[in-house]
């Protein structure tokens, strides 16, 4: 897979946490959480990512009690092999490896 | 606050509205007060300015409806004056340039630079220059129609000081040279906001912005000094002071020290943290002087074009007339003779779009060349001259992402190198 030029500092962030629980469906809060990115910052992220088919973003189905329904985002297939090759590894699921990384450098 | 907030969604495209909706469902994570607030208004603040940037169709349609606007207020006229002829002559070749510049502008300078300032500079300009040039037509209107007798002659060979009414050849030569001259400056001052605005450049975005704040202050104060034209005195008549010079004076200071400021932060900004070396103190010169020619030419084109446009308001409302000549009871004749007045001023406006910008390129690179100037000689410093020895770090010039040429304030270049070293 080639390398994809464009993704910036924050995009990387972001999908070094989606990269790291690929079948995980994330929800906005939690990404900023994890990322430290601001609501301002992470959205359109979000957004050029689903554009470029990157992203699949859908509808929590059955949300928390009290709460309005989330929207829930994880990576596709191809934003999955995009995204390791824009990080540098594998495309396999990683546990904690990347995890781990980006941890390390907060 | 539930009907506000479907009413203010409903304003948004489908492809956003969802984004929003996911916005305010994430808000109730985050802890009540401040934090949920910036949260809100963050996020849908960001997913409302990516709705309306990602509609060019509708920046096209909003150019071509200006462009036709203007088009029209300069086709109407009398097709027998010459005066209409050359107003039609610019307006059409100002709007087939500003159709084609974005295009060419990114073939010839590169990519054009993301932020609000560098594009509002854009927008700004060609917004301007529409309607300077649909306010010139519609002024120039007025005064190309010659009264044949009565009171109402008298009145225009008084105003316009044109007992002979018929241009000489030399007149009309003249004429249509300073036409030209402002057209050439009009349209250079579209390619300069291209230029100054793209990554190819190398102007920072300090210099960019430095230009840009002093050139804003030096148009406003200007036109709230003189926004009825240009005379010996302030024309505005709201104004204490107006009947007096100092006003003018204060005006003509500003143009000559906003310039010097700019060029002095601008390049003051740029040497500051780096070594000194022939190579740094050139740029600092060079984005003075950047930074003074944009200071000159913004101020002359906000000014200009805000006055043009207040005399065609008043040349179009009684109402406006009456409230800007202080006087609600003016008789037809004064009227004609106020509105006459007007445009003349209005001519005066050419004179300072012509010179403004040569004056803020002449007074910056005076002033940034007298501070920095003698270090960046060949001689001087620590290198680029034959005698001296190794060269001199190069500035940084402009990647060709999009992003600031400065790269040691720029916040993603620095992102990207830590997470790079941290993922690897």
């Amino acid at each position: 897979v080639t390398r994809r030029a464009g993704f910036s500092a924050q995009t990387l962030e972001v999908l070094a946490v989606l990269c790291d629980e690929p079948r995980h469906w994330w929800h906005g809060y939690a990404l900023a959480k994890r990322t430290g990115l601001k609501s301002g910052t992470l959205y359109p992220i979000l957004v050029r990512l689903a554009e470029r088919g990157l992203l699949d973003a859908v509808w929590e189905v059955e949300p928390e009690p009290g709460r309005p329904r989330r929207h829930l985002y994880r990576l596709t297939d191809l934003g999955l092999a995009e995204s390791a090759a824009a990080v540098g590894v594998g495309t396999e699921p990683r546990g904690g490896a990347a995890r781990n990384r980006v941890r390390s450098r907060s | 606050v539930s009907r506000l907030r479907t009413w203010a969604f409903g304003l948004l495209p489908d492809s956003e509205r969802g984004w929003a909706e996911a916005v305010v469902a994430e808000a109730a994570g985050q802890a009540p007060g401040r934090a949920r607030l910036g949260w809100v208004v963050g996020g849908l603040w960001a997913v409302s300015r990516l709705a309306v940037t990602a509609r060019r169709g509708a920046k096209a349609a909003v150019f071509v409806v200006a462009a036709m606007a203007a088009v029209a207020v300069a086709w109407t006229g009398d097709p027998g004056l010459y005066e209409t002829w050359l107003n039609r002559f610019e307006v059409v070749t100002t709007v087939l340039v500003l159709a084609v510049l974005p295009a060419l502008a990114h073939l010839l300078f590169g990519t054009a630079r993301a932020g609000w300032v560098p594009r509002g500079l854009r927008v700004g300009t060609y917004g301007a220059v529409l309607a300077l040039l649909a306010g010139k037509a519609r002024i120039e209107q007025l005064q190309a129609v010659v009264p044949v007798t009565g009171s109402y002659r008298h009145v225009y060979e008084v105003v316009t000081g044109s007992p002979d009414p018929e241009p000489s050849v030399f007149g009309t030569v003249f004429v249509l040279t300073m036409e030209l001259a402002v057209l050439a400056v009009v349209l250079g001052a579209v390619v300069g906001a291209f230029w100054v605005t793209s990554t190819r450049s190398g102007v920072t975005t300090r210099t960019l912005r430095i230009g840009v704040g002093f050139g804003l202050a030096l148009g406003l104060v200007m036109f709230v000094v003189a926004p009825l034209g240009l005379t010996d005195n302030a024309t505005n008549p709201w104004l204490p002071g107006s009947r007096i010079d100092p006003l003018i004076l204060l005006a003509w200071i500003l143009l000559l020290v906003g310039p010097c400021a700019a060029a002095v932060l601008a390049g003051r900004g740029y040497a500051h943290g780096r070594a000194t070396s022939t190579a740094v103190a050139r740029e600092s010169v060079r984005q003075g002087v950047v930074a003074g020619t944009i200071a000159g030419s913004l101020g002359a084109l906000v000014v200009t074009t805000l006055g043009t446009c207040t005399i065609i308001t008043a040349l179009g409302s009684d109402a406006v007339r009456d409230w800007l000549s202080r006087g609600p009871h003016l008789t037809g004749l004064d009227a004609y003779a106020y509105e006459l007045t007007l445009g003349t001023n209005a001519w005066a406006y050419g004179a300072l779009i012509l010179t403004f910008p040569a004056i803020g390129f002449l007074v910056g690179g005076f002033v940034a060349q007298s501070a920095w100037g003698q270090s960046s000689s060949p001689a001087a410093g620590d290198g680029g001259g034959p005698g001296g020895g190794r060269a001199g770090p190069v500035p940084a010039r402009g990647p060709t992402d999009g992003r600031d040429v400065d790269t040691r304030h720029d916040p993603t270049t620095t992102g990207r190198a830590t997470i790079r070293q941290s993922l690897t």
